[in-house]
């Protein structure tokens, strides 16, 4: 699939599925890479992006196994920045695939 | 590649950036590789999943709205770029801009090389005065110290001249016209931002480019986003407005990396009040060379058609300016003689003709309007 579009929906996913339950990094990077194929690497810059942003926010938290995990969770303008993707993308795409059957059924005819 | 190759690799390119930051992502790397390997992935695999270190490194970069050209080292090229851009960032916005605004700047044109004149003035009394002094020795030793200041003080005229040249190319063309309405009307609707930390170390070094470009804009797209957010925001917690900026900020003061005030995606998108100019991003946008010198060579004639339809003023103009240019020369190689006197006064009659002109214009020009 093209990256382009991919890119283009990552913020969305990732905000997605932490404001359901916060994740640690890892975590969010397989459910998300299962979701879009996507390197995997280019997802903790979008997540520095939106804690940058404010959109979200990190913090520290104590494993049985192994080291600290650093947990990302949505803060309110990060709720709110995911409602306005979500309103955007789902006009965006019945637009879209509106368009296309009816370009697509014409061409066919 | 080893997973210290990788780090050293990764931290080099990402040097701009504070220890801090640095460490910050580096540490998520390291516990992804360490999960991949706990799934059953040898270290070289989970490296290789990442890709490119230097896309990785500039997907990076680009979340602290770095741009990761200005880290690379820098090649002739590079610098060609960046020059070439500008004049095309120039002559463009010369053929956007309104007959009033040519004329102003071709008054002005003239005023800033009549400026440049002047500050040769104090150098060359200068330097007179400095060999005079050194006229007193023998001339063993004079004449290199006499030479070598002369050339250090040319330099340092020239350098002078350019830096005027400069400013006023962008200040008067360039910031002027693209204070487009629309811009202003952006600036005003801008949201305010949350409070930012305090830039980084060499996060500023690397934004040297970013201040030599026109004032950056944000695209409607986002201040509507923005603007969306921080209604919905207000709408929803007018109440508790202090108590969310404040844990936000403390939270920014721990983590947060330099941030320029403007939202992500309008970083790469900053075109002023016009939109053809894809280049006015000048070094910043990476075109191939190619393009750049064909854009160029377009530009330069375009302009000079251009002025051929402006003939009055610009024929005035340029005689001004070749006349005033070859006076300099004549000057600077043979002294003030006749010649350059002729020159000096021929450039000063079109100067104050192309004024007059000018004027006239802005007179009569208005009236006709008006009429």
């Amino acid at each position: 699939m093209n990256t382009q579009f991919k890119k283009g929906v990552l913020d969305l996913i990732v905000l997605l599925v932490i404001s359901e339950e916060d994740k640690y990094g890892y975590q969010l990077v397989s459910e998300v890479s299962k979701i879009v194929d996507v390197n995997e690497g280019t997802i903790y810059p979008l997540l520095k992006r939106l804690t940058n942003e404010n959109y979200c926010e990190t913090y520290l938290e104590q494993s049985a196994e192994g080291p600290a995990r650093k947990y990302y969770k949505t803060t309110r303008a990060g709720k709110v920045y995911l409602n306005i993707l979500v309103d955007e993308w789902m006009e965006f795409s019945q637009t879209i695939d509106k368009f296309i059957k009816e370009r697509h059924n014409n061409d066919q005819k | 590649m080893t997973r210290n190759e990788f780090f050293n690799e990764l931290n080099e390119r990402l040097a701009v950036l504070n220890e801090m930051e640095r460490k910050d992502i580096v540490d998520e790397y390291v516990a992804h590789i360490e999960f991949r390997m706990q799934d059953g992935k040898t270290e070289g695999q989970a490296i290789e999943d990442f890709g490119d270190v230097d896309a990785l490194a500039d997907e990076i970069l680009e979340a602290y709205h770095i741009d990761s050209s200005a880290t690379k080292n820098k090649s002739i090229e590079y610098y060609l770029k960046v020059v070439i851009g500008f004049i095309n960032q120039t002559t463009e916005k010369l053929l956007n801009c309104q007959p009033s605004d040519m004329a102003r700047i071709a008054v002005e044109f003239v005023m800033v090389l009549f400026a440049i004149f002047l500050i040769g003035v104090p150098f060359d009394l200068f330097h007179n005065a400095f060999a005079n002094i050194f006229y007193a020795f023998p001339s063993g030793i004079s004449q290199p110290i006499i030479s070598v200041f002369g050339l250090i003080i040319e330099l340092a005229q020239l350098f002078l001249s350019f830096l005027v040249l400069y400013s006023f190319i962008k200040i008067r063309i360039l910031e002027r016209a693209s204070d487009a309405p629309v811009q202003r009307a952006q600036r005003t609707q801008r949201p305010p931002k949350p409070p930012r930390a305090p830039k980084a170390k060499g996060y500023k070094k690397s934004n040297n480019y970013a201040t030599a470009q026109p004032p950056q804009v944000v695209t409607k797209e986002n201040t509507m986003e923005n603007s969306n957010i921080d209604a919905a925001l207000s709408e929803e917690e007018q109440t508790t407005v202090e108590g969310f900026t404040q844990e936000n900020t403390q939270s920014f003061e721990e983590t947060t990396p330099p941030v320029q005030d403007v939202p992500y995606h309008a970083t790469r998108r900053n075109n002023g009040g016009y939109s053809q100019g894809q280049y006015e991003d000048y070094g910043n946008e990476k075109p191939s060379g190619g393009d750049f010198v064909i854009t160029l060579v377009v530009n330069v004639l375009k302009f000079f058609l251009f002025l051929t339809v402006w003939l009055p003023f610009a024929f005035l103009t340029i005689a001004a300016i070749v006349c005033t240019v070859l006076a300099f020369i004549l000057i600077a190689v043979k002294g003030i003689g006749f010649w350059g006197l002729c020159l000096i006064g021929l450039g000063f009659c079109l100067m104050g003709i192309t004024f007059v002109a000018w004027l006239s214009d802005i007179i009569f020009g208005g009236k006709k309007k008006n009429a």
